[in-house]
């Protein structure tokens, strides 16, 4: 195949998840330009090794893991390591309130943007791009453990957050 | 037969959601929610909670010429890639010679940056290294945590117990720290202490605020993987005075002192100014207490 039918081929399977590696980039860089730059370098790098890409299997993780990868060795040169190392989540969050029924979108997004950036990603990555926990832990190069205890204590979180707002503006949360 | 109670039911609750669980799970969640009316809301108002949050998220998308800035960008690399090989070796030999290429340049690449590195690395040796500088990795980790459990302190998850007492598992000495910061001088109130344990590393996290900005406190071991050179000083850190940090993941500032055996972080968003006042009235005091305590030792 010539390399131009090859590059139609990356870019009709690829370009597809621009937004979804946008989107997240976003979050991971929290800076328009920047996220593009780092989307560039996602999509240059995989197609570098696209031979490499086996058919069949998920190219949407795989963008990810690349655009995660790249990002953590942007990290790492400028000094601040993230240590993929399985850490102890020690403190499970005892009360569990009803989640709200009624939610706008700024208010769903604005609880999501206060969630610290490690239960963040996760929670972005699985509720929203619908990732497997394993493609995730893969993504984010971290334990499957770690993915479910951040997933866990992030989505209550957020969920807290949501409560309390529920609860400032006197909506109905439903007791039980 | 696997029986779920609601406190289980929301436990698992999202992980069904996200199709997670084990059939045999599945079928529990779904039994519960058959007999219980409260937990089949539940499971509605999560799906909604879901289903908003994507609706929010997705309405970003990546600028509208993107795609083609992109492609452009794609196309001139292909093009590059392509030239040295002729159409009529199209094949076997063009994927090999294509895929070799790149390998062949990224090593040269790599040799060169490694002979730069070198470089640098012999004519930075020739300063004396700064032993007890604390390492990039306890910066960061001390860091996100400040930012996690200032997120649970706002949810007030922590009211209701009286956690300081958990320090006793990390080291008896550390016991009640809070006693000898002096943060009534500087209008700051003492929340609670805790346990924290992030990347396998356990501290004492001591959470303060003044107004609405929070202030970590962090008591954590002076070991290898606490400092930039990989190897403990044998000196009492506190010969080194106040050593500062700024910017940490874009927007911390953390001052810190060092005992023999014991590193003690303040970490907030306040200017270094600021965070190092505070730092001496909390962590210095303390660092003074631990020193006292570990020359007994």
């Amino acid at each position: 195949m010539s390399a131009t039918k090859r590059l139609s081929e990356f870019e009709e399977l690829a370009f597809k998840h621009a937004d979804q590696l946008f989107r997240v980039a976003l979050r991971l860089v929290r800076n328009r330009a920047k996220a593009e730059d780092l989307v560039q370098e996602t999509y240059f790098q995989a197609w570098k090794s696209f031979h490499r890409f086996e058919s069949g299997t998920n190219l949407r993780a795989w963008l990810f893991k690349i655009m995660f990868n790249s990002h953590y060795t942007d990290l790492r040169r400028n000094k601040f390591e993230m240590v993929p190392v399985e850490e102890t989540i020690a403190e499970t969050l005892a009360y569990d309130p009803p989640t709200p029924q009624h939610l706008t979108e700024e208010e769903v997004l604005a609880a999501l943007e206060r969630l610290p950036r490690e239960f963040q990603l996760p929670v972005i990555l699985a509720d929203i791009e619908e990732l497997s926990y394993n493609e995730i832990a893969e993504v984010m190069q971290i334990p499957k453990g770690t993915v479910m205890s951040r997933l866990h204590r992030g989505r209550k979180i957020l969920r807290m957050e949501l409560v309390n707002y529920a609860r400032s503006y006197g909506l109905k949360v439903a007791e039980q | 037969m696997q029986v779920m109670d609601c406190r289980n039911f929301k436990e698992v609750l999202d992980s069904y959601i996200s199709d997670e669980l084990s059939v045999e799970t599945n079928h529990a969640v779904l039994r519960h929610a058959e007999l219980c009316a409260g937990c089949r809301g539940e499971m509605a108002a999560r799906r909604n909670l879901r289903s908003t949050l994507r609706g929010a998220v997705t309405a970003t998308t990546a600028p509208p010429d993107f795609r083609n800035r992109l492609r452009e960008r794609l196309r001139e690399e292909a093009t590059v890639q392509a030239t040295p090989i002729s159409a009529k070796r199209d094949g076997f030999f063009s994927n090999w010679f294509r895929n070799l290429a790149v390998p062949q340049f990224a090593m040269a690449t790599a040799l060169l940056v490694l002979v730069a590195i070198g470089v640098v690395y012999l004519f930075s040796n020739s300063s004396p290294a700064y032993a007890a500088e604390l390492s990039p990795a306890l910066l960061n980790q001390a860091t996100s945590d400040h930012d996690g459990c200032a997120s649970i302190w706002r949810t007030r998850l922590f009211t209701e117990n009286d956690p300081v007492h958990d320090a006793e598992k990390f080291d008896p000495t550390l016991l009640d720290l809070g006693k000898y910061s002096e943060h009534q001088a500087l209008g700051l109130t003492f929340h609670y202490a805790h346990l924290c344990g992030h990347h396998g590393r356990k501290y004492v996290h001591l959470v303060y605020s003044r107004n609405n900005d929070l202030v970590s406190l962090f008591v954590a071991e002076r070991d290898a993987a606490a400092m930039k050179s990989g190897t403990v000083p044998t000196d009492d850190g506190l010969q080194h005075g106040l050593q500062q940090f700024q910017n940490v993941q874009d927007k911390f500032t953390v001052s810190a002192y060092q005992t023999s055996k014991h590193v003690v972080l303040v970490v907030s968003t306040f200017t270094a100014q600021q965070n190092n006042e505070i730092a001496e009235k909390l962590a210095k005091p303390i660092s003074l207490h631990l020193r006292k305590i570990e020359s007994k030792n």
